[in-house]
């Protein structure tokens, strides 16, 4: 298969995934089905194409940009380009990359550079030649274009392959392996901005999301519960598709307060998360727990309190922001989309249950014993049955 | 069923009170249809002043308290700017469309001071004075008929007396929470904000009470004598002569019921140990505050979360003033010198016309049981 004239092409450059050995086939066949249910929903008359190192997406020129959207959040591959496909005959190929050229210029552009891939051989240039040739016909076509090989303002690629595909440069990719290429995780997600973005990056890592939530009310809003549940829309959009299970956990934050010094009830909490969220693993068949932990962040987040929390998990705790600081996560936040949702006023956490003076440094003994005191089993196992399920950020087909 | 106490924010609308067919022409235009609708208009106008005691030359049409409040603060810009001393005077309890305005005149050139609010939320004359003497060229004073989220009242006819033997001193009122509610003269002010939507009427129209006209910044098409230019709304007009000619007839009977009532629910909410009214100070059929608004405190139960339990119970209460609930800070009760945690765990109830003495035990009922559970 391979491109028409009637038709935008992009060639998507796979990332990490063509480093694979054996088992290369499998990461490319879970890439292919994760592109092709995004573009089942989106745009439905694209058609895709797989060659070595390269996949195609040939679709309508009107539906290009939708297309677009669609790369931006597919994760295994680093880059695209619009490419122009053209019959393999040095004019065609020539006149493909003066029009290129062309589009340089009207951008300010003053220097280039050919690269070309001669894959088949058959071609009767080179690669050198090609080079050559088209960086000969460029200078002669757009005036005020010149080649500069070392450090020119911008690259036009040429590949000759079963046709020939012209490019300039392209945008970069999420990069990473397929969503759902590396097993199940479980996030734990609140309407803050950290845990959103430990889930997309965990889910362009290759790994499947659930997500679980916990809310406490009356003590917190609905307003806060359905941000949460629009934060998982947006992290569900990479790893194609979450549940979100919502936990009402106000008796077992009750107990908390009412039980345990005050200054524990964070760390205590979050003891008690981990240990709802391991238990929701295991039905969900997630095989690691994600948080959007950041070391000394705030206070639970403490290496002495993260190792209270973390004691009470049967799984490993994925926490992939742990040594970045609030304004790198805040950049991911941004670029994944999460950031406006996130900061809208929402709290998730009464300001009632949040001791002014925290313990910074909780002792894993004392913790353990205090957790033990709460008896907070129950209530949790009575909180998760009452928990409630739905799907985000699947890609649906679109209806007609 | 639900049961409404938030007719601070808006009381239900009286639909029965619509215009069966308002005029649909332009008030303006020289054609029969347009004098049709002028002639509406104008009877709207008078039926107005009728309901509140003023004349219909003093009646301007706004599209509601905020607007009102709006035209005669930023009036001052038309006459006020450059002068160094304060021009504005208003108290720290006002609602956000003035206590908000007022940084924006102080900017433009309007020095603005504010007066403190005495323990029981309210303008003391002895604030007041201390203030004029502080501030001696001041040129108005915004002083509040009754404070939307403690329902404090202020003594209007004292307010009056110092500022007019103060050197007449233009005395602007937001009449909003009092219209219909409390007995209200306008001879004591020289210009007063009403709000449709808080009589039964609709929203998005109000009027402006001006005894003397003032300069206006905004220019249009000259409608409302130019104090509010733009094309008139006759239906909403005509709707709120109604609310308000409603009001007036049945102010006696109604005012009495929400005073029973009222006392009936401090009565019963005086039985709940968690329970104090804000401010403290205020007692069980207290002439001071209104009965149509009580702000109340739950000890150690955030208002909000109060608010969200009621409305799970099916009671629509708030916690505080609709215009600024989207903030956390209770500016009003900190000024009164209410402390911040009490001032965290207030809720403000507010009654209307059909509210019953049933609803009012309800509320009671419901908040003793949510104390305990909460």
């Amino acid at each position: 298969m391979t491109g028409t004239c009637n038709e935008t092409v992009f060639l998507v450059k796979l990332g990490e995934l063509v480093l694979k050995g054996g088992n290369r086939e499998g990461f490319e066949r879970i890439l292919r089905r994760n592109l092709a249910a995004m573009l089942r929903a989106r745009v439905p008359a694209a058609r895709t194409w797989l060659k070595p190192g390269r996949l195609y997406i040939g679709c309508p020129p009107e539906e290009a940009d939708k297309a677009e959207t669609v790369l931006e959040k597919l994760a295994g591959v680093s880059g695209w380009a619009r490419t122009r496909v053209t019959e393999k005959t040095e004019k065609a190929v020539l006149d493909a990359c003066v029009e290129e050229a062309k589009t340089f210029a009207a951008k300010g552009l003053q220097s280039f550079k050919i690269v070309s891939r001669r894959a088949d051989k058959s071609f009767p240039l080179d690669s050198c030649g090609i080079c050559r040739a088209a960086g000969d016909a460029v200078t002669r076509a757009v005036p005020g274009l010149a080649v500069n090989v070392r450090f020119p303002d911008g690259i036009i690629s040429v590949e000759i392959r079963e046709k020939a595909y012209v490019y300039g440069p392209g945008k970069k990719g999420l990069r990473g392996l397929p969503a759902g290429s590396a097993g199940r995780g479980l996030l734990l997600l609140s309407g803050g901005i950290d845990s959103p973005v430990a889930g997309i990056l965990m889910a362009i890592r290759g790994m499947g999301l659930d997500a679980v939530y916990f809310h406490t009310p009356p003590y917190t809003p609905q307003e806060a519960a359905d941000k949460t549940l629009r934060l998982a829309e947006i992290a569900g959009s990479y790893s194609m598709g979450m549940r979100l299970v919502t936990v009402n956990f106000t008796e077992v934050q009750k107990r908390i307060r009412e039980y345990s010094p005050f200054p524990w009830s964070t760390v205590l909490l979050r003891m008690a998360m981990m240990d709802a969220a391991s238990a929701l693993s295991r039905r969900l068949g997630a095989k690691c727990l994600i948080t959007g932990e950041s070391l000394s962040q705030v206070a639970s987040q403490t290496v002495e309190n993260l190792a209270c929390s973390e004691s009470r998990a049967a799984l490993p705790v994925l926490r992939p922001l742990v040594g970045m600081d609030k304004e790198s996560i805040t950049e991911f936040a941004r670029r994944f989309g999460s950031y406006e949702t996130s900061i809208l006023p929402y709290a998730d956490c009464c300001v009632l249950f949040s001791p002014p003076h925290p313990v910074l440094r909780g002792d894993l003994a004392e913790a353990g014993k205090l957790y033990a005191a709460l008896e907070a089993g129950k209530l949790i196992e009575e909180a998760l049955r009452a928990a409630e399920t739905r799907k985000c950020g699947y890609y649906e087909q679109a209806a007609d | 069923m639900r049961r409404y106490f938030d007719w601070a924010a808006t009381a239900p609308p009286d639909t029965a009170l619509l215009p069966a067919e308002p005029p649909f022409a332009n008030p303006s235009s020289p054609h029969s249809e347009g004098r049709e609708a002028k002639a509406f208009l104008e009877s709207a106008r008078t039926r107005c002043a009728a309901a509140l005691g003023a004349a219909p030359e003093e009646i301007f049409f706004t599209s509601g308290g905020t607007e009102s409040n709006a035209a005669v603060l930023f009036s001052l810009l038309a006459s006020g700017r450059g002068r160094e001393e304060t021009v504005l005077l208003y108290s720290a309890g006002e609602h956000p469309s003035i206590r908000e305005n007022c940084p924006v005149l102080d900017r433009l050139g309007v020095p603005c001071a504010e007066i403190r609010l005495d323990g029981c939320g309210r303008t003391s004359e002895k604030n007041l004075a201390a203030a004029l003497k502080k501030h001696p060229r001041v040129r108005m004073a915004a002083l509040m008929a009754v404070n939307n989220e403690t329902g404090a009242v202020n003594d209007t006819e004292k307010l009056n007396e110092l500022l007019k033997n103060s050197g007449g001193i233009h005395f602007h009122c937001d009449a909003v929470q009092a219209a219909g509610k409390i007995p209200l003269d306008l001879s004591r002010v020289d210009s007063a904000s009403f709000s449709a939507h808080k009589l039964g009427g609709p929203r998005g129209i109000g009027l402006l009470y001006l005894r003397k006209k003032l300069a206006v910044l905004a220019r249009g098409g000259g409608q409302e004598g130019g104090v509010r230019p733009g094309t008139e709304n006759t239906a909403g007009a005509g709707f709120l002569a109604a609310a308000l000619e409603r009001r007036a007839a049945g102010f006696g009977a109604a005012r009495r019921g929400a005073e029973e009532r009222m006392a009936l629910l401090l009565s019963l909410l005086g039985k709940i140990p968690r329970f104090s009214p804000v401010p403290a100070c205020r007692e069980n059929e207290d002439p001071r505050f209104s009965p149509w608004i009580l702000q109340a405190a739950f000890k150690g139960i955030a208002g909000e979360v109060m608010v969200r339990a009621l409305d799970r119970e099916g009671f629509a209460v708030s916690t505080g003033s609709a215009c600024s609930s989207a903030g956390k800070k209770r500016p009003v009760l900190e000024a009164m010198g209410v402390d911040r945690e009490t001032a965290f765990s207030s809720v403000r109830v507010s009654q209307g016309w059909t509210t019953g003495a049933g609803d009012m035990e309800a509320l009671a009922e419901t908040l003793g049981r949510l104390c305990q559970k909460l």
